[in-house]
């Protein structure tokens, strides 16, 4: 086999190959660390394995043996830099493996490297790292044959992880998605992106945001590989209060799968202003391809869409208030050289250790959290919280009675699967996301600001406060006003637990769509 | 001159009696070397996630039945935030939305012997701080993370007590009661047991005064000393017609409190749902077989193992016997309740007030220094009870009880069996003693008719009653073969010659009167 192709296949081709001796490891380790260095002008890893252990010739058929992966660099890797592209952790060397990842070594994974991020995986953009913001490889080559030091930005805010597996340089990678942090870079960078239920994958090793929403999530160049990865990553973790203690059945991807029979919904409230008409036709022709194949398509109602992005921006600011706290120089992160005082070291410390956006979120969140507040704002979002899940529970046909009082199993026919785009907008450019997520701090902001990129989120953030999981799926391309080709995402959901469904719809579009991830110039 | 009512509430932190912490497995160890009981999470190192100590919520659900309290089958934990160094993860992780029970009282005996109610607000888990130690000579602060994440259970009363002396009694109740169930060892010096004290005085008893609040009072005396201070600065102050301000205070080890901070600018503590931490089920009965996973805890299986508490004991005491209130709190506080009231069931002969000092005066410095509780005794209630029977009915001597006693402890063996292997029962029977008698003192008549002539001529009479007694003693002992009850034997010596004495006095009197 040319090894200059090897990149371009799947996890699962590769694993067969690998089977039947067609390549070795070595093999695939030579083809990433090659793909790593031609596309090492993305900026997706903040730290790479420089060495690799020798690749135990066992007999033993490991799952992921020999494998290339990278995880997003907010998983804890043993004697090897976790940063989460913070300078305040710029140097900081955990003394054990997240879960995932200790499951990804033990089933013989072979770990590349740590994803580049958003700083603290705050952001839609992958811009906002402390390393640098991370490239999509899309167009990237054109551009810069173009003399344009633009570039399309990856999403964020595991924009590593998608971008990583978009260059080829790993099979599949691990992010984390805490309001749609997986299924936009997924979305930008034409790779599929899963955000499980919450509490399917431990969360043990992983940095938080935002503690009662964040879940690791998978990406992958097609479905098979994402269901492959997920049976392997998903289960109880006894380091892990909130992991699911029932057993997850194992998702199974058919080599065709049909979705006659089963209900899809299509929420009203995501017909927006704004949407790119290439995605809003995408979207479209998919309601239609599930159509003619036997599906029933219905339209749904989540009337409390429009509290999703302030529900979200409370509980997370305020997680993330409380979660940074411990980076004081004191217990973690680096200390300040000057300053006497305890108050003062801690001040300059994290003063430097934190950028503008963090800082920002956290002076919001404690904002959030005053007693005089806790009404307004926490309690609100709390309740809130509840109507949202109640809304998606009652999509569902879900009793779920012990979390949200608007569930009922009497409303329309219930869904197996809502449908909408992951974005609305294709990857923008950088200069125009930067002015979109008002980088730059151009207009003032004030802690009540609690819009978010609604180009970018509007989709996708609803899914974590409800706790079910979802998956992005490329479908197709859109030409954008540069003339250049960007990949479409749409988004399929579903209830807690059901994860088999979304493979099976996500396989259906994958093979109606037949999108190419691999093009010309790519 | 006002009168002035003091009102008093009280906040109790007790540390749960596990082995380890309440959200890790580190270790709980008083005094080992600092940092050595420290796991990741204990450390807030990023990504590790709390992990509920089973043995802590039965031990706190235990406490809360303890203290008659109604337990939340569903309650959850919530963050409360202060940044101090030995705080590591920046706040603390208590239950203040929902707390495990609600709604409990404790009786309690107060000093003057009157059964007095405190309710109880509320009872919750929560996380201990670590340690600052300050080094002033180096200018150092340092820091001990052994405590941080212990678990505690925290015990907040209604304002229901009048008075520092009622504060300690019921506080000691409390102690009793974590003791008896074993959820706390409540040792106040090794900070196990911690009380903060919420004092205010009015002159109007139907109205509440502005309290403050006196934290971390951590000896027992310290209790009184804060509460009196407190009343008596309070009085103070409105005497004069000031204000009391509302305010936290600490207690100097001179027994005084001092502002630490204003309630008004109070700290913000910022509370939060623990997103780490769902809820906390408990089962019942009629839910446990849809629990979940193995590991559920059930709330009706513990309330029905709760050992006797107390105040049962205390009931069951005061009919047995009417023990002064000291004795009985003596008692208790030395779990010896459940071993005298066994032994006595046992046998309801033996003399109660005796028994309790043979085991108060014997038996507790021994478990004492084995480190033994009354359960782990190696002589038996039942055992102990037949050798005081038959110390108390004279089938044996004093000094026999205590050789026999100790070779028990020694040798594991019965009481009873030790007696008889070494046929060390006395005989008690009253004719046959007297019989014995009856012989000495007829051969003494022979022998040496002197000695029992009264007054005697040439010595004083107790000299000579004290001579003839252990010549006649000793005389009974050869002739009953050891085998007479010493004591008894004794008494009936005495009785005989003091019967003697009388008789010859009389005698002389009427013969001094007829001549």
């Amino acid at each position: 086999m040319a090894s200059n192709e090897l990149f371009r296949k799947t996890l699962i081709q590769v694993r067969e190959l690998l089977k039947h001796n067609k390549i070795s490891p070595e093999d695939l380790l030579t083809v990433c660390q090659h793909r790593m260095r031609e596309t090492s002008a993305l900026n997706y890893f903040t730290n790479a394995v420089e060495k690799h252990d020798p690749l135990i010739n066992s007999k033993i058929d490991l799952p992921l043996k020999g494998i290339p992966f990278s995880v997003k660099d907010n998983f804890y890797t043993e004697d090897m830099p976790t940063t989460c592209a913070s300078l305040m952790l710029e140097n900081h060397i955990p003394e054990f493996n997240a879960t995932v990842v200790e499951k990804l070594h033990a089933y013989g994974g072979s770990m590349m490297g740590k994803d580049n991020m958003d700083e603290f995986a705050m952001g839609s953009g992958g811009c906002e790292s402390q390393f640098g913001p991370v490239r999509n490889p899309w167009n990237y080559s054109e551009l810069e044959v173009e003399g344009n030091d633009d570039f399309y930005v990856a999403g964020g805010s595991s924009g590593g992880s998608a971008a990583a597996v978009a260059a080829g340089a790993t099979f599949f990678s691990i992010g984390s998605d805490t309001g749609g942090s997986v299924r936009v870079p997924a979305a930008f960078c034409g790779v599929v992106g899963l955000k499980p239920t919450y509490g399917a994958l431990s969360r043990h090793g992983l940095v938080p945001l935002c503690n009662s929403l964040d879940v690791p999530g998978i990406f992958t160049r097609s479905v098979a590989d994402s269901a492959f990865v997920f049976n392997i990553l998903k289960g109880r973790d006894i380091n892990d209060p909130t992991t699911i203690k029932q057993q997850i059945p194992n998702s199974r991807v058919k080599p065709e799968e049909d979705v006659k029979g089963m209900v899809i919904g299509i929420p009203k409230e995501h017909y927006i202003d704004g949407t790119h008409p290439d995605i809003r036709a995408a979207w479209d022709k998919a309601i239609k391809q599930f159509d003619d194949a036997g599906a029933t398509v219905i339209e749904v109602s989540l009337p409390n869409q429009e509290y999703v992005q302030p529900c979200y921006r409370i509980l997370c600011c305020s997680d993330v208030a409380i979660n940074l706290a411990k980076f004081d120089e004191f217990e973690y992160g680096r200390r300040a050289r000057h300053g006497e005082f305890k108050e003062e070291l801690n001040y300059l410390s994290r003063d430097y250790g934190f950028s503008e956006k963090v800082k920002r979120r956290i002076a919001a969140g404690n904002f959030f959290l005053l007693e005089e507040n806790k009404e307004k704002f926490i309690n609100k979002a709390l309740s809130l919280r509840r109507m949202i899940r109640g809304d998606y529970a009652k999509a569902f046909g879900a009793k779920d009675s012990s979390v949200s009082p608007f569930a009922s199993t009497s409303g329309p026919l219930p869904c197996d699967l809502l449908l909408t785009p992951t974005t609305s907008v294709t990857s923008p450019l950088h200069s125009s996301f930067t002015a979109m997520a008002d980088l730059d701090g151009a207009e003032e902001q004030d802690p009540h600001d609690l819009a978010g990129v609604p180009e970018v989120d509007y989709h996708v953030t609803g899914i974590n406060i409800a706790g079910i999981p979802a998956i992005s799926v490329p479908v197709g391309l859109s030409t954008n006003q540069h003339g250049h080709e960007m990949p479409i995402g749409l988004h399929l959901v579903a209830w807690e637990q059901q994860e088999n469904k979304l493979f099976r719809a996500a396989k259906f579009l994958e093979q109606e769509s037949n999108f190419h991830h691999w093009v010309e110039n790519h | 001159m006002n009168r002035w009512f003091p009102l008093i509430g009280l906040e109790i932190h007790a540390q749960l009696n596990t082995k380890s912490k309440l959200f890790s497995n580190a270790s709980k160890k008083f005094m080992a070397t600092p940092n050595s009981c420290v796991a990741r999470f204990d450390a807030s190192m990023p990504g590790t996630l709390p992990i509920l100590n089973r043995k802590a919520v039965e031990l706190a659900v235990a406490t809360s039945y303890a203290l008659n309290c109604q337990v939340a089958l569903k309650s959850s934990f919530d963050r409360k935030h202060y940044f101090y160094a030995d705080m590591p993860q920046g706040y603390q992780i208590t239950q203040q939305r929902a707390p495990l029970a609600k709604h409990g009282f404790v009786d309690y005996l107060s000093e003057s012997s009157k059964m007095k109610r405190v309710h109880i607000h509320q009872v919750q888990l929560e996380q201990d701080s670590g340690k600052s130690l300050h080094d002033e000579k180096e200018g150092l602060s340092l820091i001990d993370l052994n405590r941080a994440g212990v678990g505690l259970v925290e015990i907040v009363t209604s304002p229901d007590i009048r008075s520092s002396s009622d504060a300690c009694s019921f506080v000691k109740e409390v102690m009793k009661i974590l003791q008896y169930i074993g959820s706390c060892t409540c040792k106040m010096e090794e900070g196990e047991f911690r009380v903060d004290a919420n004092v205010s005085v009015s002159a109007d008893i139907s109205v509440m005064g502005t309290r403050t609040e006196i934290k971390n009072i951590n000896r027992f005396k310290g209790i009184k000393q804060a509460i009196d201070y407190e009343i008596t600065r309070q009085i103070k102050i409105l005497q004069e017609g000031g204000k009391v301000v509302n305010e936290t205070r600490g207690l100097t080890n001179s027994g005084e409190t001092v502002s630490m901070r204003e309630k008004e600018s109070a700290y913000d503590y910022r509370f939060m749902p623990d997103g780490n931490l769902p809820y906390l089920i408990l089962h019942t009965n009629e839910s446990i077989g849809k629990a979940q996973h193995k590991n559920a805890i059930n709330v009706d299986e513990i309330r029905s193992n709760l050992p006797t508490l107390p105040s049962e004991y205390r009931r069951r005491l005061q009919n047995e016997y009417p023990f002064e209130k000291d004795i009985i709190d003596f008692m208790l506080e030395n779990k010896m309740a459940e071993y005298y009231l066994a032994l006595v069931a046992h046998r309801p002969q033996v003399d109660r007030m005796l028994t309790f000092d043979y085991i108060r005066v014997h038996l507790l410095p021994y478990l004492e220094r084995k480190e033994l509780s009354f359960d782990e005794c190696p002589l038996k209630s039942n055992d102990l009870g037949d050798l005081m029977y038959m110390t108390h009915s004279y089938q044996i001597d004093g000094s026999i009880c205590n050789k026999v006693y100790q070779e028990a402890l020694d040798t594991n063996k019965s009481p009873v069996q030790i007696i008889k292997e070494n046929g060390w029962y006395k005989i008690s029977d009253e004719t046959m003693l007297s019989s014995w008698l009856d012989q000495v003192l007829d051969e003494v008549k022979q022998q040496s008719p002197d000695l029992l002539v009264f007054p005697p001529k040439r010595r004083k009479l107790e000299t000579a009653v004290k001579k003839l007694t252990s010549h006649v003693i000793g005389r009974i002992a050869i002739i009953s073969d050891g085998k007479a009850h010493a004591k008894l034997m004794r008494m009936i010596v005495k009785k005989r010659l003091d019967m003697l004495i009388d008789e010859q006095r009389e005698e002389q009197k009427s013969s001094g009167a007829s001549s």
